[in-house]
């Protein structure tokens, strides 16, 4: 089984169902809602594909979701992931617009992620499992993000990372290395 | 627009999903807003309560105050009363030793056995130490009651310090330590202060260091700082190469009944409460005290104090003994004691002093000899029956026996200035504190010595 989990996951591996919704919606967008619909049907569901951003659901449906959806796209799920990850940005930037009022440029935005934004995060979700991240200025134009984080989803946070720079409307050339082999840390380097 | 039936169902499908979602995100919804209910009910009941704690906090508190305050109400009533009956004991306690101290003096002077000569010394030198104790005690009880006021008149500092340096002269001597007196020679002839208040600071601190100091020497300075044109400071030093003090100690020597070591007492005697009575003095001067002190080596106290130069010119001092005696030779005076033991002192001493004495024995009686004869001076003690002293003093000066303007001096054991104010309200000129020095009783003898009596 492949042992890809999702952000906003609780101890009790329970995922809230928004990473469900917005998973299911990037699908609709992108693949059209009969792949929705083959993805839902062919796995099988305890919820039944029922999702509401406001309950909670077990994470193995969302890694059946992704699986199946590799295997009918033959899109590696790794790149999904990644995808996945440039979309729920510009939710984010669409539905929590404060966290991006007084940040002037996305070097600004990714350096106040652990400072900031996960703070705010674990006031809604005490028991949220986020990642680690630490952040270096190489230079005016060249910045060091590092990941760290059990669940080793560094290609989500890519795409997230690629949504900021996108969200921006800066041009990054983003290097991705593995410090841990089991990609547990990953260090970006992003250039502008 | 033709859809096939495959996307139809799939369509239908996930209509059904969302309809379903909608159902669930309702109920969840629904859940979540009765339990927020209930939440919030459970804070309102536990903010009453919280509000109900502090009510009867607070009203604990109040109550706690309130007792509190009774308490310290109560406590400072008790140390006033104490205060009080300490006061009076020590006056009690003044008055028959006011006998033993003048009969001694007299003892002293009738009788030739070396012997005997020496007991009559230890009496002396235990009443006097019985004296100075009981004093202190009074000082500071006085100080504490905030009834002591320093005084403004003139006096001359350089007389002053050589008074008291000639009067610790004698124990120097006998301690074989050497007691060293300098004055700087620019001291102003007369500043206006409380000539008996700085008496007391030097007396004391001059004693302690001759008491502390087994060999070697006692220095006592005195300069003058001006300040102003019209106003100086005193600066009174004493240095010994006594035993000194620990410095932890230095802090809390001011403190009453703190004596430097605990073996102090049992080596030095004394009540500690010298140092503190000096504290208090020199702060109701307005002056500063430093101490200066290494163990072993000695110990420096530095006093100051502001006065302002009096412009009047300087006053007669010194005058020898022969000379006092021959200014009083012959001086007529009243005595109204009611004490049988301090009229037989007074007589003894005026007989030596060739004073012509007339004892009343309370107040009417001294109105009724003002009447029969003239007198240069009346001493007047202030606790007499029939009329007392003050009583006394006011129909005299109201002119009901004549003689309306004679000297009048108070023989008084009480030191407090309130006294001694209504005292000085009611016309009389001088206070005398008992038990009297009998060298003080003779200046003030020859104070009020008619010019005209010297050669009579």
């Amino acid at each position: 089984m492949i042992q890809y989990s999702i952000f906003l996951i609780d101890n009790s591996a329970r995922m809230k169902g928004i990473v469900f919704t917005e998973f299911l919606e990037m699908v609709e967008d992108r693949f059209g809602f009969s792949t929705v619909d083959q993805i839902i049907e062919a796995s099988d569901l305890s919820s039944g594909g029922v999702y509401t951003a406001v309950g909670t659901y077990d994470s193995s449906e969302m890694f059946s979701l992704v699986g199946h959806l590799s295997a009918k796209s033959g899109i590696p799920v790794t790149e999904l992931l990644r995808v996945y990850g440039q979309h729920l940005f510009t939710r984010f930037a669409l539905g929590y617009g404060h966290f991006f009022s007084k940040v002037e440029d996305s070097f600004q935005f990714l350096e106040q992620i652990e400072n900031y934004i996960h703070i705010e995060v674990r006031k809604l979700y005490p028991d949220a499992e986020l990642p680690h991240i630490r952040t270096e200025r190489v230079n005016a134009d060249q910045l060091a993000l590092y990941y760290s984080s059990e669940r080793k989803m560094g290609h989500f946070a890519l795409g997230l990372i690629e949504g900021c720079g996108a969200h921006y409307e800066e041009n990054f050339r983003i290097d991705m290395e593995n410090i841990h082999p089991s990609g547990s840390e990953v260090k970006f380097t992003i250039s502008r | 627009m033709n859809l096939d039936e495959q996307e139809l169902n799939a369509i239908k499908r996930a209509l059904e999903r969302e309809r379903l979602a909608r159902k669930q995100a309702e109920q969840i919804i629904e859940l979540k807003s009765s339990e927020l209910f209930t939440l919030n009910e459970e804070l309102r009941t536990l903010n009453g309560s919280l509000e109900q704690k502090i009510r009867e906090r607070t009203d604990e508190l109040e109550l706690l105050n309130t007792a509190l305050r009774k308490a310290m109400v109560n406590a400072q009533a008790s140390m006033r009363a104490k205060s009080a009956f300490l006061s009076t004991v020590s006056h009690e306690i003044r008055t028959p030793l006011n006998g033993i101290i003048g009969l001694t003096a007299i003892l002293d002077r009738k009788i030739n056995d070396p012997e005997l000569t020496h007991i009559v010394d230890n009496i002396k030198f235990s009443s006097d130490t019985l004296l100075s104790l009981i004093n202190d005690v009074l000082d500071l009880s006085a100080i504490e009651s905030g009834k002591l006021k320093a005084v403004r008149a003139p006096f001359d500092p350089g007389y002053l310090s050589q008074r008291i340096c000639d009067a610790f002269q004698h124990r120097a001597r006998e301690k074989s330590v050497e007691l060293v007196c300098i004055r700087a020679t620019e001291l102003p002839s007369s500043v206006l202060g409380d000539a008996a208040k700085v008496n007391q600071i030097l007396t004391n601190l001059i004693g302690n260091a001759l008491k502390f100091t087994a060999r070697g020497s006692v220095q006592f300075t005195l300069e003058s700082k001006p300040i102003r044109p019209d106003a100086i400071h005193l600066v009174f030093t004493i240095e010994d190469t006594g035993i000194g003090i620990a410095p932890h100690r230095l802090t809390d020597i001011f403190e009453e009944f703190v004596q430097a070591k605990g073996s102090t007492r049992e080596n030095y005697g004394g009540s500690g409460l010298g140092l503190s009575i000096v504290a208090k003095l020199v702060d109701l001067l307005n002056g500063t005290i430093d101490v200066q002190s290494e163990e072993g080596r000695g110990s420096r106290f530095s006093v100051s104090l502001p006065f302002e130069v009096h412009a009047a010119e300087r006053t007669s001092c010194s005058s020898r003994a022969s000379d006092h005696l021959n200014t009083i030779k012959g001086m007529r005076v009243l005595v109204a004691e009611d004490l049988e033991i301090n009229q037989y002192i007074v007589r003894e001493l005026m007989r030596d002093w060739q004073v012509e004495l007339e004892i009343a024995g309370n107040g009417q009686e001294a109105l009724d000899a003002l009447r029969r004869s003239t007198f240069d001076l009346v001493l007047l003690d202030m606790h007499m029956p029939v009329l007392n002293g003050l009583e006394t003093a006011q129909h005299i000066r109201s002119g009901a026996c004549g003689q309306a303007n004679i000297p009048l001096v108070g023989l008084t054991a009480d030191v407090f200035d309130d006294t001694r104010d209504a005292l000085t309200n009611a016309g009389v000129n001088e206070m005398l504190t008992k038990p009297f020095n009998i060298q003080h009783l003779m200046e003030t003898l020859v104070r009020f010595a008619p010019k005209h009596s010297n050669n009579r």
